[in-house]
């Protein structure tokens, strides 16, 4: 549905660029869960990818012209002094929604989000947890091909957040792509599908999260100092390759031979490594150690 | 549609702001009140009247029939009564009367409070020259006998007035040639304050653009495919109606209230489509440059200081406050570079003047040209900020 190629992005007067060669392939259905520390690009990422700002360099393609982004940003964006009703109807004005697929859009939004017995209520006097939910259904009130989440859920109740996880998740199963930032890491893990990582502008991570969670044969370790000579050619020997993290490194086993083979080289070792985790990781493992212990 | 929505939200928001309808509303129909009360006895044609003391150091006849005179005129108190102004005339009043020399000694002198309003001493001056005049030809009349030491004073009074006293015949003229009855105050202050009210919609203008800019609702705007002038329209018309509902809301109020009150009414001269198109030209007017100071706003801190100050200095040196014709030569050309300046001289051929659409064209004009430069400035600056709204919202 939509390809980065090598994009690069540099703020007006900045020496460094915000995004540095990224490169990704979004398809219909995906939840891509984007993590990384602040100043990583998510930001920036979600800007180019709502065509607010264009690359400095490289190319998005969109596999249709005229696609549609829905916007729930970090922000609150809505009117205070009008009411939930009220921003709902001004909002499927400006999407220029009518008719039949207004009212159903509507209601569909007010449904998902649980937001029925307080349609009269001004913004302003609702609680965090009702604003943010409000702010989550302006977003999706749109018909989109590409939805971005951005912090969506914070300061949302554990019902209420479960609540819209399966508004999200109904939304990809309806073919929809959706970007997804939180720094609550289980939400994340528990409705992506594809995870992002990113760190000073370059993209660390791109892998599909039910490969990470189905594929039991994860080695991460890292090494004191450098690799020991004899472990590069026993990876080559074994037909593994060696993703490089932040600290450490990751690799994908296909069996337990393998891992004895591995797991016989390492404690012949003197200098051991300083920490080795082997199994399926949780993704705030995996994060941790890609993103060098950054959150 | 788009357009429609926006129009209804600002309606809405601007509804549901009380210090917003407080500054537009209530805060010029505050000043048209009150100064319609100030200027009550202005209205009504007959000036207030000053009281002094009166210090006189001989006990002649010319100084008994001075203060005869002078009473025709002023309220004049007791000697030690505490008054804002003092007349003394001087032990030889009388041969300073009759003095003929290049530098005349002072026959009377007057004493003001400092705080003593220019009106005030106006009247009393001319009262005291008056008086004096009075004197000196009762003093001429006496001494060619043709008035009698016999006569009591009220009569002497009474031939010396019969011989000073003008009937003025005072009229106004429209800018026609016609001659119109003279204008009431009402005529003159409502309007002034009128505008000062419609300029206002800087403040409610700059402050939602800003909150929209921080909220994210404008990110939200601008990533629905919204084009930058339906935003800046949907800005600008809101206002520019209000503008028109402020117009008609103050002139009616000005029309009905005020002879309720036992005030002088406005008296709605002039044609009708003259009022439409003054209306219209001062409300793009207002509301253009609202645009222009909203886009140019950071904070709300300016939106308050920027918005209240331009609209005060502009009233300032445009005869809001003061009117221009008081002003020196000098300012009145400062006042003829405001748009409040122009907007009133509109108003002012309408009310007083009894105007048609051709008497406020030259106004008209220079307000819709106005209206067209600020515009212009305030898109491009609006464009700006626009382009440059990251996912974050805040610039």
């Amino acid at each position: 549905m939509l390809e980065l190629s090598a994009v690069h992005y540099v703020y007006p007067g900045a020496d460094v660029a915000a995004l540095q060669n990224i490169s990704l392939s979004l398809h219909a259905g995906d939840i891509v869960g984007v993590l990384g520390p602040n100043g990583a690009g998510k930001t920036t990422l979600f800007s180019l990818l709502s065509g607010l700002t264009q690359p400095s360099q490289g190319q998005l393609r969109w596999q249709h012209n005229a696609i549609q982004v829905g916007l729930v940003p970090q922000h609150l964006a809505f009117y205070g002094q009008l009411s939930i009703a009220e921003n709902l109807a001004f909002f499927a004005d400006i999407y220029q929604l009518t008719g039949a697929l207004r009212q159903q859009q509507i209601q569909l939004v007010i449904a998902a989000c649980d937001l029925g017995s307080r349609l009269q209520q001004r913004a302003a006097t609702l609680s965090g947890g009702w604003q943010r939910r409000l702010n989550f259904a302006i977003g999706i009130l749109r018909p989109a091909e590409l939805y971005l989440f951005d912090e969506a859920t914070v300061g949302v109740d554990a019902q209420s957040r479960q609540q819209l996880l399966a508004a999200v998740q109904q939304l990809a199963a309806a073919g929809k792509t959706l970007l997804y930032t939180s720094h609550y890491l289980q939400e994340t893990e528990q409705i992506a599908n594809r995870i992002l990582i990113l760190q000073q502008g370059k993209l660390l991570l791109d892998t599909a999260l039910n490969q990470l969670a189905a594929n039991s044969r994860q080695l991460m370790l890292q090494w004191p100092q450098q690799a020991p000579a004899g472990w590069a050619p026993l990876l080559a020997e074994l037909g593994l390759t060696s993703t490089l993290l932040a600290k450490g490194e990751l690799i994908a086993l296909q069996n337990e031979q393998q891992w004895a083979r591995l797991q016989q080289f390492i404690v012949m070792q003197t200098g051991q490594p300083l920490w080795l985790h082997y199994g399926p990781p949780s993704l705030e493992q995996l994060y941790l150690h890609v993103s060098g212990g950054q959150l | 549609m788009r357009l429609w929505a926006l129009l209804g939200k600002e309606w809405r928001l601007l509804r549901r702001d009380l210090h917003a309808v407080a500054v537009l509303f209530l805060m010029p129909l505050t000043f048209v009140l009150l100064m319609a009360f100030a200027l009550s006895d202005l209205n009504a044609g007959v000036p207030a009247s000053a009281s002094v003391n009166l210090k006189q150091l001989a006990d002649d006849h010319n100084s008994r029939f001075f203060a005869a005179a002078l009473q025709q005129q002023l309220t004049v108190l007791a000697d030690d009564t505490a008054s804002a102004v003092s007349v003394i005339t001087s032990a030889d009043f009388t041969e300073l009367l009759q003095q003929d020399s290049d530098t005349p000694t002072p026959q009377v002198q007057l004493l003001f409070a400092a705080s003593t309003p220019p009106v005030l001493r106006q009247q009393v001056r001319s009262a005291v020259t008056l008086a004096l005049a009075q004197t000196r030809l009762q003093a001429f009349l006496r001494a060619n006998q043709m008035l009698s030491d016999e006569q009591s004073l009220a009569e002497q009074l009474t031939i010396v007035r019969q011989q000073t006293d003008s009937t003025l015949d005072e009229q106004d003229q429209g800018s026609q040639g016609q001659l119109l009855p003279q204008a009431n105050a009402s005529q003159h202050s409502v309007p002034a304050w009128l505008i000062f009210g419609m300029f206002f919609v800087m403040l409610p203008m700059a402050n939602t653009l800003l909150s929209e800019q921080q909220s994210g609702t404008l990110l939200r705007l601008k990533s629905a495919g919204l084009p930058p002038l339906t935003l800046a329209l949907g800005k600008c018309l809101p206002y520019f109606l209000i503008n028109l509902l402020q117009f008609s809301l103050l002139l009616a109020v000005s029309y009905w209230l005020l002879p309720l009150l036992g005030l002088a009414p406005l008296q709605l001269n002039g044609s009708p489509a003259a009022y439409l198109l003054l209306a219209c030209s001062i409300a793009l007017c207002s509301s253009s440059f609202g645009f222009f100071i909203a886009s140019l706003v950071r904070s709300n801190e300016q939106a308050l200081m920027l918005s209240g100050g331009c609209n005060i200095i502009l009233a300032a040196i445009g005869g809001v406050m003061v009117p221009k014709a008081v002003m020196p030569e000098a300012m009145q050309q400062v006042a003829a570079l405001s748009p409040m300046s122009w907007a009133l001289d509109g108003c002012l051929a309408l009310l007083t003047g009894h105007g048609s659409i051709a008497d406020i064209t030259p106004a008209a004009v220079k307000l819709l040209l106005f209206a067209c430069v600020s515009f212009v400035l305030a898109y491009f600056i609006f464009q700006y900020k626009l382009s440059r709204i990251k996912w974050t919202a805040l610039y």
